[in-house]
């Protein structure tokens, strides 16, 4: 009896011709919309070389020495194009320079911005003026000193022991992707919610009939669910191989954790699409709009539409991050890429694998209702 | 004595102000195809609704093969089979895979099963679209599946909630004479409508309902012994005096008569002669008449007299 | 008017879904200006720091001191991988260590790998604080070459580190008032993904139960001509959303705290030519009936694609040269064009705003022409295939 429900069921699921342009169209459309949108967006905000024009009116020794140094090596910090005013203040205005060096009697910079990219120019900038007032310090207190000095200030150091994470792969846009698969995956409550749906003689004639049968309705329950996870399941592993191997979405991390995470997650989405479809009478439209729109909104709160809220949240509700199962998905797989260790990355499947268990025994609390008030 | 099948004793149902079942008593035998008539919005769906063990009750008892009907009677729903009044299918799956599917929930045997599949879907002809989508089908053909869907496990006791609503004759002819097939291989039926003439065909015996209680019960002709018509007489007649037709209307066991200008209809209720009395009286004032009939009472004038000829809708 | 009587009639049998709707996309478009104002990090150049000093000294203390300057600080987290999640999210740039002995190793000269530092993206701000750290260090040994000791020099070499210099701003005329209407611009900018939303969520049911096949079986039979219920419907749709507009207007206005002025005006016409598009490609989709859970997936797909295609969600400028080329055949690319030119992400120009709201309003028309060649054909091939029958 349950292998004949789980067959049928199963077969139902899959020929449902929305589920599979829902669940299995939606991620490669947004998947490749994503890929095409912010496939260079990261490594533009990487440290680049900053094109910068220079215009001199003196010599200046230190601040050509500076400049040596800024421009030459083997990723120079600075490209200069040795220009006049006019045409300097052209290259700015047109964007082809981010500043202009302006060399006299000291160092100025004129900027068309602000950001983080002028700021890095006034410190370097700032930097001459240092030298002026260190050399000046010098000559006061200890002329002898001035050349060993002036070779401390421009020593190459390494004073930054750098103990950064080790991230697999540190593109803060892979976050979007993320939460597309975090999306599919709550989406798995259209499923669910067709399980509540069709096993509850007040929500459909389907229901009615099958309680009247002779097959108790755990069996039924049960295998609607099982049947939904496995159908969610192939479409979650389907989404997760389109963007690792076709559009090269690198994520980082195990392969099969990966895999093993969708699958989860999209069992969470079942199990939520099934707790919405057992709460109250209302009828099935009217909770499908309450799931996407519930959906939708956990989506939101987890970045899929503007990718530094969580971030936000973090410093400022960090419960929201905790309790949002959406967030939570998109995290999972950010931790897997993120931590070298898997402590965190297991807080989130542990978080996961609870989401699923109380949405399932409290939708099971609420359809185990044998009879009904009114049909 | 036949056994007991379904036994209902004293049912409320109420839906907050609203009494859906008003002390409502039924009991069928081993055998009988019982129909349960009433207006839409009488409580027969409710009545199959709580035999069934889907809704709640404030009061009384339900007894199904003598065992009370609870949700987890699994063993009594085992013997059941539902036809409900819409139909319930699923459109994801063909005709074949619908009706194995729904067998299945009482059938774990599989050669079992494919066997009582087969014949349910000869039963109902649908032989030529085994592997039809539902939607496919047209509206009568859709009625059958839902029909097979019902009985293809064979149950002892068949409920059919207004099977043939919206039915072209000739699939509803099917469909009652699957209904008496099914009753002579030996199941119990319940069969609710508001179409007399389909209960008048099959049923050996009928209950009414009207707002909730029975308010008639028994074979066709003891319903029909229940009112006082027992014969309408109708002559096509052009000119009736006012005085005649008086004269009509205190003949004895006479109850009422009807003119239109064309037609006369009298009611009689009781006695042996009543037309022969009739055209006496219209010989003797010698007025001319066309076509004589005589009709005895349908089922539909008796549900017409018992419950009312007002309109039901509007009550709901 | 029978059409546009009853199509409102039954729009308004869908207000409480619409409610709901409008209160969601609401308080999104607000969380978005919300965070938007506070987050961007391409706008500011403090940086966000997280500074932990383990020596405790007047040096370190010192370094502190000069490393928090125009800077926002962020308290140390007590737990190394919440960290590592504020770095990748960007609300921390970068984390310094300033480990025990570090003024006793700043006195022997061993400044080699002397701080402990975390970040995630090689980002400008990561270059930069180093480079600032290392300057920092510098410093401090050209001081010590003069004779002095090492809290001495360290006290100068924060004194000659503040010392920054004067940067010029040249900008183009139209950049001047940037800033000011900078939250009722960026709730403006979510505008197209809130209406899109809203409107095809709410209007598409309505537009189906009017487009079910009996129901237009039936309108088809009756003398109204196609045009003309096209028009009411039309006019209907536009009545409604004219109402969602006016709403979300006035929320526009009170995040504004006044009423709109000037150019201002601008960003109003703009999000009504996009409402009237929501409602015209709710028309045009709602025409070939789909179901409710099609129009979940259209709306879903064509709002978010857009959305981030155009540069609603993500800057224009950022986004590639080939992704914006393809983003001109979407009206969000030109309404968020609008937008840029107000809050000066552009130079404003009458001329190119005109062209903006000229293609949105090309945008709109062309639906309108293809629902009604779509009802028209659709009318035709039934009429046709009744006389095959």
């Amino acid at each position: 009896m349950f292998k004949h429900n789980l067959a049928y069921e199963l077969k139902e699921v899959l020929r449902v011709k929305e589920f599979i342009l829902w669940l299995m169209l939606f991620p490669i459309i947004l998947g490749t919309l994503f890929k095409v949108a912010f496939g260079s967006i990261y490594s533009s905000e990487l440290f680049d070389t900053i094109p910068v024009a220079v215009v001199k009116t003196t010599e200046n020794e230190v601040a050509d020495r500076m400049m040596e140094a800024l421009t030459e090596g083997e990723s120079p910090m600075l490209i200069a194009t040795y220009t006049d005013e006019e045409s300097a203040k052209q290259l700015l205005l047109d964007g082809k320079a981010e500043g202009i060096l302006t060399i006299g009697e000291s160092m100025e910079l004129t900027v068309s911005r602000t950001g983080m990219i002028p700021t890095v120019l006034q410190e370097i900038v700032s930097r001459c003026k240092l030298y002026e007032t260190v050399i000046r310090d010098a000559i006061a207190t200890d002329p002898a000193s001035v050349e060993t000095v002036i070779a401390k200030l421009s020593a190459e150091v390494n004073a930054c022991r750098d103990v950064s994470p080790a991230a697999d792969n540190p593109d803060v846009y892979v976050q979007y992707f993320y939460n597309l698969i975090a999306m599919v995956a709550i989406c798995g409550n259209m499923t669910g919610l067709h399980v509540s749906t069709n096993n509850q003689a007040n929500q459909s004639l389907l229901g009615a009939r099958k309680n009247c049968s002779a097959t108790p309705k755990g069996i039924y329950l049960t295998t609607g669910l099982i049947g939904s996870c496995i159908a969610q399941s192939v479409s979650m592993v389907l989404c997760v191989t389109f963007l690792r191997f076709v559009l090269r979405v690198n994520f980082g991390g195990s392969l099969l954790l990966l895999y093993l995470v969708s699958i989860l997650s999209g069992c969470l989405g079942v199990a939520f699409g099934f707790f919405i479809g057992s709460i109250g009478k209302m009828k099935h439209e009217g909770k499908s709009a309450i799931a996407i729109t519930v959906s939708l909104a956990l989506c939101f709160l987890s970045g899929l539409m503007m990718g530094n809220i969580k971030g936000i949240l973090a410093v400022k509700a960090p419960w929201v991050n905790r309790i949002n199962p959406v967030a939570i998905i998109s995290d999972s797989f950010y931790c897997l890429n993120m931590y070298s260790d898997y402590r965190r990355f297991f807080t989130k499947i542990i978080a996961i694998v609870i989401y699923i268990a109380v949405f399932t025994v409290l939708g099971v609390l609420f359809t185990r209702r044998k009879k009904y008030a009114s049909i | 004595m036949k056994p007991t099948v379904v036994k209902i004793d004293n049912l409320v149902k109420r839906y907050g102000e609203l009494v859906a079942l008003d002390h409502f008593s039924l009991e069928i035998k081993e055998g009988e195809i019982f129909g349960l008539l009433g207006p839409n919005g009488s409580g027969k769906t409710t009545t199959i609704n709580c035999l069934l063990s889907l809704l709640s009750y404030d009061k009384g008892e339900i007894e199904v093969f003598g065992r009370e009907m609870t949700p987890t009677s699994y063993d009594i729903k085992r013997e059941i089979g539902v036809i409900m009044q819409n139909v319930a299918v699923l459109d994801e799956l063909s005709v074949w895979e619908n009706i194995d599917y729904f067998c299945g929930l009482y059938i774990a045997d599989k050669e079992k099963r494919k066997a009582c599949v087969e014949e349910a879907i000869k039963f109902v002809g649908l032989e030529d679209f085994v592997n039809f989508r539902p939607k496919k089908l047209s509206g009568g053909l859709l009625r059958r599946l839902n029909i097979a869907c019902g009985i293809a496990h064979k149950p002892k006791l068949i409920i059919l909630d207004e099977p043939t609503v919206a039915v072209d004759p000739q699939s509803r002819n099917r469909i009652l004479e699957g209904i008496q097939e099914l009753n002579r291989e030996g199941a119990t039926v319940i069969y609710t409508s508001h179409y007399m003439e389909e209960v008048e065909q099959i049923c050996t015996r009928i209950a009414i309902m009207d707002k909730g209680r029975k308010i008639a019960e028994g074979t066709k002709d003891e319903l029909k012994g229940m009112i006082r018509n027992t014969e309408s007489v109708s002559i096509e007649i052009l000119e009736l005096p006012d005085d005649i037709r008086e004269k009509i209307a205190h003949l004895p066991h006479v109850y009422e008569t009807d003119y239109d200008g064309a037609k006369l209809t009298v009611r009689c209720s009781g006695g042996r002669h009543n037309l022969i009395r009739i055209l006496a009286v219209l010989q003797e004032a010698e007025l001319g008449f066309g076509r004589v009939y005589s009709e005895l009472p349908t089922l539909n004038d008796v549900f017409l007299e018992i419950t009312g000829t007002a309109l039901r809708d509007s009550m709901e | 008017m029978q059409v546009f009587k009853a199509f409102l009639r039954v729009l308004r049998s869908k207000f409480g879904s619409a409610i709901i709707y409008i209160v969601l996309f609401f308080l999104v478009g607000v969380l978005m200006t919300k965070s938007a104002s506070d987050s961007n990090v391409w706008e500011k150049s403090k940086m966000k720091l997280v500074i932990e000093d383990l020596d405790d000294t007047p040096e370190s203390r010192a370094l502190t001191e000069y490393i928090s300057a125009g800077n926002t600080i962020i308290p140390v987290f007590a737990d190394e991988d919440d960290l590592t999640d504020a770095m990748y999210y960007t609300t921390v740039d970068y984390a310094v260590t300033i480990p025990k002995g570090f003024a006793d190793r700043l006195a022997a000269g061993e400044t080699e790998g002397i701080f402990e530092c975390r970040h995630i993206h090689a980002s400008y701000a990561a270059a930069n604080m180093q480079m600032q750290l290392e300057k920092y260090v510098n410093t401090v040994a050209a001081y010590r070459a003069m004779g002095k000791t090492t809290q001495e020099a360290s006290k100068a070499a924060v004194a000659a580190l503040s010392k920054e210099a004067e940067v010029s701003v040249l900008k183009k005329d139209a950049e001047e008032q940037k800033g000011e209407n900078d939250d009722l611009l960026t709730f403006f900018r979510y505008m197209p993904y809130i209406f899109l939303s809203v409107i095809m969520n709410t209007l598409c049911p309505a537009l189906i139960a009017m487009n079910k096949k009996d129901f237009r079986y039936r309108t088809d039979c009756s003398g109204i001509h196609p045009h003309s219920y096209m028009l009411q419907i039309f006019g209907a749709s536009a009545v409604y959303v004219g109402g969602i507009w006016a709403v979300f207007s006035l929320v526009g206005s009170i995040i504004n705290g006044t009423m709109y002025t000037g150019r201002l005006w601008l960003a109003v016409v703009n999000a009504l030519l996009f409402a009237l598009f929501s409602a015209v490609l709710a028309i045009f989709v709602s025409e070939f009936a789909p179901s409710d859970t099609v129009v979940g997936i259209l709306t879903q797909v064509s709002s978010l694609s857009m959305c981030f295609l155009c540069g609603v969600f993500i800057d224009q400028s950022l986004l590639g040269s080939g992704v914006l080329a393809a983003a001109q055949f979407l009206p969000a690319y030109w309404y968020v064009r609008v937008i840029n030119m107000l809050n000066g992400e552009l130079a404003f120009d009458a001329g190119e705003v005109a062209l903006a709201l000229g293609i949105q309003a090309g945008f709109v028309t062309v639906f309108i022409l293809l629902a009604i060649l779509v009802r028209r054909a659709r009318v035709t091939s039934t009429v046709v295939r009744k006389s095959m029958a």
